[in-house]
């Protein structure tokens, strides 16, 4: 299917606006520096791959 | 239309590539006033430090993450949406992201044109061979071997992150060099080789060195986004080859090549109406795969 060439810039920007808020929204939100307190989305996303809740 | 006219229709730049180096110019605005935003005073740690919004941090420290369970220090998981965010517009359109909003590849760019001009270029013309001497492209052969040096240099980032305290590219990022304003011995040196490389050769990093890319370049194959050539309307000018900025040999034949970075420069170079266009594959439509 032919695509507009000027959609291309909107498709891209859009596209990496929405991963960004989903991955925002699943958790993975700015924390301060490395460490273990920043692990917290660590559980649902085993318990989301595997299906065991940790 | 008059001759003078019609030469100054010429001499502006076409729409689309306009936009392209306006999203790339706000690109490099944002990365800068993040890195001036680390650098002044107050609250300046409100979303991690300035590693935490690179998208490779995301995947430096990703083995930490899922063995350990932390991240690294100077990154957090802000890495992860921004990363996530980059491999949604790679899992759509390939290694779009390389050739849109990088602000090192913006930069790049700009120091090529600058090259350009400082050594003989008087007037750009799309698709013309320029008279310049720099960027010069490297011989084929080596060319063709140092590529592999940024999946090497991903391979040995990505074993080092598991057992590493820091992110593996801390201490030696471009990205850092140029937009931190935290320097040291080490970035200094870094920023000065990036900008002699790059004035040297056009997107000198993103060919051989960025990691990053090289990780982003399985999407060329499997994104359902891409450039199509018309084989039976292609007249194999070598247009297409001028304009690439990653010095793609036979760039119309090589669409979906491992280095392409989609930056659509081909397609706005091209004479021939409809001959390089952009296409979705769909279901319905399994032999344009």
């Amino acid at each position: 299917m032919k695509i507009n060439e000027r959609l291309f810039p909107t498709i891209i920007i859009v596209t990496f606006v929405l991963f960004l808020l989903i991955a925002l929204l699943l958790g993975f939100r700015p924390g301060h520096g490395g460490g273990p307190s920043s692990a917290a989305p660590a559980p649902f996303m085993l318990s989301w791959l595997g299906g065991v809740v940790l | 239309m008059t001759a003078r006219t019609k030469t100054k229709a010429q001499k502006k730049p076409t729409p689309l590539m306009t936009i392209r180096h306006r999203i790339q110019a706000f690109a490099v605005l944002a990365t800068f006033l993040l890195g001036l935003r680390h650098v002044l005073p107050g609250k300046a740690s409100t979303g991690g430090s300035f590693d935490a919004f690179c998208p490779f941090g995301g995947i430096e420290t990703l083995l930490p993450y899922l063995f350990r369970g932390e991240t690294l220090k100077t990154t957090n998981l802000l890495n992860f949406a921004i990363l996530f965010g980059v491999l949604g517009v790679s899992l759509v359109a390939g290694r779009a992201f390389c050739g849109w909003l990088c602000p090192l590849g913006a930069l790049q760019e700009k120091l090529a044109r600058l090259a350009r001009k400082l050594s003989g270029e008087k007037r750009h013309i799309r698709g013309k061979k320029s008279a310049a001497r720099f960027p010069m492209r490297l011989p084929k052969r080596v060319d063709k071997w140092a590529r592999y040096i940024k999946y090497l240099l991903l391979g040995i980032i990505l074993w080092v992150s598991v057992t590493a305290v820091y992110p593996p590219l801390h201490f030696l990022c471009p990205v850092r060099a140029v937009f931190s304003f935290q320097m040291t011995g080490l970035l200094w040196s870094v920023l000065i080789t990036f900008v002699v490389t790059s004035l040297l050769v056009e997107r000198f990093w993103c060919k051989y060195l960025c990691p990053l890319g090289a990780a982003l370049a399985i999407f060329n194959k499997i994104a359902p986004l891409r450039l199509r050539v018309d084989d039976h309307k292609c007249v194999d000018c070598g247009r297409c080859d001028v304009e690439c900025p990653m010095d793609i040999a036979d760039a119309h034949a090589n669409s979906r090549d491992l280095e392409c970075i989609q930056c659509l420069e081909c397609l706005e170079t091209c004479a021939l109406k409809d001959t390089v266009t952009l296409e979705m594959i769909t279901i319905q439509a399994p032999h344009d795969a």
